[in-house]
This record gives structure tokens, sequence and C-alpha cells, in this order.
């Protein structure tokens, strides 16, 4: 039987001699260690449990390739930039659209708009609608201005050839108790009313990260 | 790749295995590899001893040799305070993740 030990260490040994040094001794030294501490039947049944010495020397080829392992950490599932997914930024950015404008003409809106487009807490619809609104009334409202303005011209014109101009104000002049004036304060009152509006949808909802 | 989920998590972890069974008591080789292939975290001993390695060259694991009852000198495996520590933050981390991850993944 020691006849047994000693092939299945030469076998070992040979399997071995492409693994690391360390490695191998260590192994090696193990399995001497263990098969010399056991009676002859016993070192047999170990040695068939060991299995080839050409699988030991694969498997430890394998994991002698392994990354040391370092400190354990659990994965991360990866977060936005945490900048723009607090509520701060949120709040800052609806005032921004709301306010900015005023401070700064048109460049503080537009910083505003960016802002909010980078937030987080809102949804895409809610951005389009609280930046497009303002937007889309100040267009309606200049094309119903250069509409009547030009109705009005062509009527002058088609009446009679001669004469003065109707007494019209002209819409492009604001008269402070007129129609127009009240148009273009409700596109005023537009803009900081989007940023506000924004500010009401975010209520209740939590920073995502 | 999904028939390698087993190997992949035993890897992620075996190391932490070999460190909470030396946190009980000093082992030697043999006794190391009995108690991590019966659950099927190692294959052979030809995975161990590369284990057993890494975590000494990590400074978690020191050996010392004592004679055995039965005749040879064993080479026994302990835990070192640097091991005792990794394991300490294992453990605070390991059972808040396995519980995200079941609640994740859920049972059949």
């Amino acid at each position: 039987m020691m006849t047994d030990t000693s092939d299945y260490l030469a076998r070992l040994d040979v399997a071995l001699r492409d693994v690391p040094h360390g490695i191998a001794a260590e192994i090696r030294a193990g399995v001497a260690e263990e098969l010399s501490s056991l009676d002859p039947d016993a070192a047999e049944r170990r040695i068939a449990q060991l299995g080839d010495p050409a699988v030991i020397a694969r498997e430890a080829m394998d994991a002698g390739g392994l990354v040391p392992p370092g400190p354990w950490v659990p994965p991360v599932v990866p977060v936005r930039s945490p900048a723009t997914t607090t509520r701060g930024f949120a709040i800052a950015a609806a005032l921004v659209l709301s306010f900015g404008g005023f401070l700064v003409p048109f460049a503080g809106w537009v910083v505003g708009a960016v802002m909010v487009g980078l937030s987080s807490m809102w949804r895409t619809w809610e951005k389009v609608v609280a930046i497009c609104a303002p937007l889309v009334l100040f267009g309606i409202v200049m094309l119903f201005s250069l509409a009547a303005f030009t109705t009005t011209a062509v009527e002058v014109h088609e009446a009679s050839g001669t004469g003065s101009a109707p007494d019209i104000a002209n819409p492009l002049v604001p008269d402070l108790f007129g129609f127009h004036s009240a148009i273009i304060l409700l596109v005023v009152l537009a803009i900081p009313a989007s940023g506000l509006w924004l500010l009401w949808r975010m209520r209740g909802r939590t920073a995502a990260s | 790749m999904t028939a390698d989920v087993g190997a992949q998590m035993r890897k992620g972890v075996v190391e932490y295995c070999v460190l909470g069974l030396l946190a009980r008591e000093p082992m030697y080789g043999w006794q190391l590899a009995d108690a991590l292939a019966a659950p099927g975290l190692i294959a052979s001993i030809g995975t161990l001893y590369p284990l057993l390695g890494r975590l000494r060259d990590n400074g978690w694991v020191s050996t010392f040799d004592q004679p055995s009852d039965s005749g040879p000198v064993r080479r026994y495996y302990r835990l070192t305070d640097a091991g005792t520590a990794q394991l300490a933050h294992f453990r605070r981390q390991w059972k808040p993740f396995a519980q995200t991850v079941s609640s994740l993944v859920g049972e059949e």
C-alpha cells in the first residue's frame, strides 16, 4: 500500500510540474501529509477520493489564475449624477425657469429650461409642457397680432385707396388697458406659472437616488 | 453564462467561507478541503491551496506546524487580526446584500 501512496505522489509530482512552484509544493505537502496519517486501506480510499492528479493540477492552474480577492464590496447599481437628482436642484431649476428671465432677460429663462431638462424629478412630458407652453402661447399671440394688423391694413386700402387710416391702435404698440396688453401680460405670467406648476407637480416625489 | 452562475457565486464567497471556518478554530488543509467540498464550494484540493495562498498573501491567514496524534506534522491555518476584521466586514454586508438579491429575484 505504501507503493500506492508513493505511486500517487509521483504521479502528482508529474502532473504539478506546470503549476507555480509555491502552489505545487503546498498541494504536494498537503496530500503527503494526509496520506501519511492514514493506514494503508484508508490511504487507498483517500487516493480514490482525491482523484486524478491531472485534474487536481488543472484546477490548481485555473484557481491560481483568479484575481486575488480585495475587500469585499457588494455590487452597486450605477446611479445618475446625484446633483441633478436631488429635490434641491429641482426646486432651483423651477425657480430659475420662473423668475430667471426677469433677472436676466431671456438668458435666465434658458438656464432655467436647461436645469429643468437635466433634473430627474419630472417626467419628460411635464418638462416639455413647462418649457414649451409659454413659447407656444407667445407664438399664438404674435400670429393673432400680425393677422389683425394685416387685415386692418388691407381694409384701409380696399375701402377707397385714399384717406387716412382708421383710428385703430397699433397691435405692436402696447395699450395699457387694451386687448393686446392683456395678452402680453398673460404670456409674461405664463412663464412663472410654468415653473410654479412644476413645483406643484413634484409634490410628494422623492429624489431618484 | 447561465451555466456558470453557481461557479461565479462560489468564486465570490469561498474565500470568506474559509475565513468563517478558521474563525471557529485553526484547521489543516484536508479539514478545510472536506468542509468546503461537501457543500460544493470547491471542486478539489487543487482549488484549495491556491485559495489559501491568496489569503496568506493578503495577510488574512497565517500557518503554523503542529504534530498530530496520528504521526505527521500538520500545517494548520488560522485567522490573523486582519482576517478577523475582513470577515467582520463581510458579515456586515452579506446579510443585507443577500436579502436584497432574494427580494429581487424572488423564490420558485
